[in-house]
């Protein structure tokens, strides 16, 4: 008899038992404020970027500083050296941010409250006007002199039609998705899985369908709560770029991604959530109580995963990267951030799914079996040594 | 009949524990037969067992629905000793689960689990959450999960425990429906009066052996049982004339207004109770047959001796 009517069954409840209408709401709204309060701290940030640090500068001759001017949110206004203890009382009470007292071309001293975030842009523009000043002092003409200091002017082409910000977007977008989808997934199986055991009611389960069976549907049915609560996320994000869409009068964009790096995207997410989800069913029907369990280092576990899909955006192209995309483990999240931001080889691409889908299907094996035994057992938590003896029999 | 359950030497072990110690049992189809035993005496180990929940370390179950080893979807019922539902989740919506997991189609179940919440007086409260309802009512829907699809074997571990006594009356009626709709049951209990009322056979277990099985009158007979005789007087007199009496085995027991006689198994008492009626002013007489309770008791005092 097809286990898929019984599985499909499972798959349903275990999504009825999680996705009610009412609470998608509250979460959308949730989503929604925790988008505004992002954005509002985001603006602040900004603004408070915004604002020059003023530093003034005793000896700027020695520099050529010797005129007010500012650089990269750092403001320069000269002063003489008698008017220092003033200028000492005015960072004190933090009406300047700092005093630069150059001695010469070489050597400067910097007086401030405490360590400032723009010391190197202060740093950068010393060494820029010390350049200057010898190649001044080395006769050369102001014309040529200019031409020496003026940045080569670069003109990017990109093959593509664009500057890749959307790969970018749609990596670090899908790194999210995938990461959020698969912790959000895990939460519920622990909690599904446990509050079974709890309220005894898995031997009648068990009585009707395989073990098999059963983890197949819950692993199906929550997938698909990880699924939904992805969509109200992305709801929640569409509906802010709309709404800042219409307050700023610019077109309403998401970014876009080739349908191919979607596509993949895609794949390699749903296989992760399946991966993840055999991984935790059968760590989650080994605890008897998770208030005492020790199975807590498990917990651990997804952490190489979320650590390979925060660092692969960083750079897709090295060691790392490279072999976090290829181990079912951290796959899942590492290869879309590839394929997204750089060119994936296509054996790289096969070799990462293949092992994935081989792992996948080794996980749901080992998770069925040892679900069959550790759902039956109340009162103690197999030993690691029975949790081997079942993951080798499947 | 057909056997519905053939077990065969079966042993289970957990650790240094026996838990079912070279036991064999088999349940013709359409029987209902009872499990008996103090706790901890293997019933529910066998039971698991029975289900296939748990293998034998030795000796084997037979289940005769069953497929090339494999039980077929929708023939068994199981209402396991560990009671638990989904307490989040709507009663109806509860058993419709359980019949489709079951192989029901699932209009079909809510359609049953309609007609079963009617039957059992909770028919308005099928969308309300399964912890809204008392412990009683919790089981009665674990009841109606385990055989809303009419499956042709149904095992209920302490079917009885905790109902009070209309319900289990109640749970008497419709097990006694599932036997006559062609179901084959087993059942543990440690209600003896029930059990006598619903079994047609008895199965005693102790320390994971079988002491005892047969029916209720083969066990009585077997236990060489007999009935007893209860007189009632204004006042007992003297009761030595009564020593020597051949129908009688023993005098159980004696108040100043009641006698109560254990006879021998097949006595004639024509004798005796014209030899009570001569020296005492009889006000009445009843006859009691031994019961499963006192059966059960004495085996199982007699084992643990």
């Amino acid at each position: 008899m097809s286990e898929w009517p019984a599985q499909f069954q499972v798959a349903k409840w275990e999504f009825q038992r999680f996705v009610k209408p009412n609470q998608l709401a509250v979460s959308f709204v949730i989503m929604l404020l925790m988008g505004g309060l992002g954005y509002g701290v985001s603006a602040l940030a900004k603004r408070s970027d915004a604002k020059d640090s003023t530093v003034a500068v005793i000896g700027g001759a020695s520099l050529g500083m010797d005129r007010p001017h500012s650089a990269d949110n750092v403001a320069y206004a000269p002063a003489a050296s008698a008017q220092l203890d003033s200028l000492r009382t005015a960072v004190a009470a933090r009406n300047l941010d700092g005093i630069l007292i150059l001695d010469g071309a070489d050597s400067a001293r910097l007086i401030v409250r405490r360590n400032p975030v723009w010391k190197r842009v202060l740093e950068g523009h010393l060494s820029e006007a010390r350049q200057r000043l010898r190649l001044s002092e080395a006769g050369l003409a102001p014309e040529r002199l200019a031409s020496m200091l003026a940045p080569v002017a670069v003109k990017t082409e990109f093959q593509s039609g664009n500057d890749g910000r959307s790969a970018r977007i749609a990596a670090f977008v899908a790194v999210g998705l995938v990461l959020y989808g698969v912790f959000t997934s895990m939460a519920y199986m622990m909690v599904s899985v446990t509050a079974e055991k709890q309220l005894r009611v898995t031997e009648q389960v068990i009585s009707a369908i395989s073990p098999q069976t059963w983890i197949d549907g819950k692993i199906i049915g929550i997938a698909a709560v990880a699924l939904v609560n992805v969509l109200i996320f992305l709801g929640g994000a569409a509906v802010w770029i709309l709404g800042r869409s219409i307050a700023t009068g610019q077109p309403f964009s998401m970014g876009a991604a080739e349908p191919s790096t979607i596509l993949l995207i895609v794949l390699f997410a749903l296989l992760g959530f399946v991966f993840w989800l055999s991984l935790f069913g059968a760590v989650a029907a080994t605890i008897d109580d998770p208030n005492t369990s020790t199975r807590g280092p498990l917990m651990f576990l997804p952490a190489f995963f979320s650590v390979a899909g925060m660092m692969v955006p960083i750079n897709p192209d090295a060691t790392f990267a490279r072999i976090a995309a290829l181990i079912p483990l951290t796959s899942s999240a590492a290869m879309p951030a590839r394929v997204a931001l750089t060119e994936v080889p296509l054996w790289e691409l096969l070799l990462s799914a293949g092992l994935l889908v081989a792992g996948t299907l080794l996980a749901r094996r080992a998770a069925g079996k040892v679900f069959s035994v550790a759902m039956l057992m109340y009162g103690k938590e197999p030993s690691w040594r029975e949790i081997r003896r079942w993951v080798r029999e499947s | 009949m057909n056997p519905a359950i053939t077990a065969s030497r079966v042993t289970k072990r957990f650790g240094p524990v026996t838990a079912v110690d070279d036991v064999s049992l088999s349940v013709g189809t359409g029987e209902i037969v009872a499990l008996l035993g103090p706790n901890g005496a293997g019933k529910s180990t066998i039971i698991r067992m029975i289900v296939g929940l748990i293998k034998p370390d030795q000796g084997s179950v037979v289940r005769a629905m069953d497929a090339d080893g494999e039980r077929p979807r929708g023939k068994l019922g199981y209402l396991p000793e560990e009671r638990g539902l989904y307490q989040d989740m709507p009663i109806l919506r509860t058993l419709t689960y359980f019949g489709s997991l079951h192989g029901m189609p699932p209009r079909q179940a809510t359609e049953a689990g309609r007609g079963w919440l009617s039957r059992l007086g909770l028919d308005s409260r099928g969308a309300e959450k399964v912890k809204a309802l008392s412990k009683g009512n919790q089981q009665k829907v674990q009841f109606v999960a385990s055989v809303l699809h009419r499956p042709s074997l149904a095992i209920l571990d302490e079917p009885f425990s905790g109902l009070d006594p209309v319900n289990q009356e109640l749970f008497l009626d419709l097990i006694r429906e599932l036997r006559g709709a062609g179901t084959t049951v087993i059942f543990s209990a440690h209600q003896m009066t029930l059990v006598e009322r619903l079994a047609d056979r008895v199965f005693l277990m102790s320390r994971g052996r079988e002491i005892l099985h047969g029916s209720i009158p083969e066990l009585r007979r077997r236990w060489h049982a007999g009935d007893r005789l209860v007189i009632g007087t204004a006042r007992i007199a003297d009761i030595e004339f009564l020593n020597g009496n051949s129908a009688l085995e023993a005098v159980e027991d004696q108040t100043e207004n009641e006698l109560r006689l254990r006879l021998r198994p097949g006595a004639v008492i024509s004798d005796l109770l014209r030899d009570i009626g001569s020296r005492m002013e009889v006000k009445y007489i009843r006859s009691e047959e031994t019961t499963l309770h006192e059966i059960y008791v004495r085996t199982v005092e007699g084992d643990a001796a």
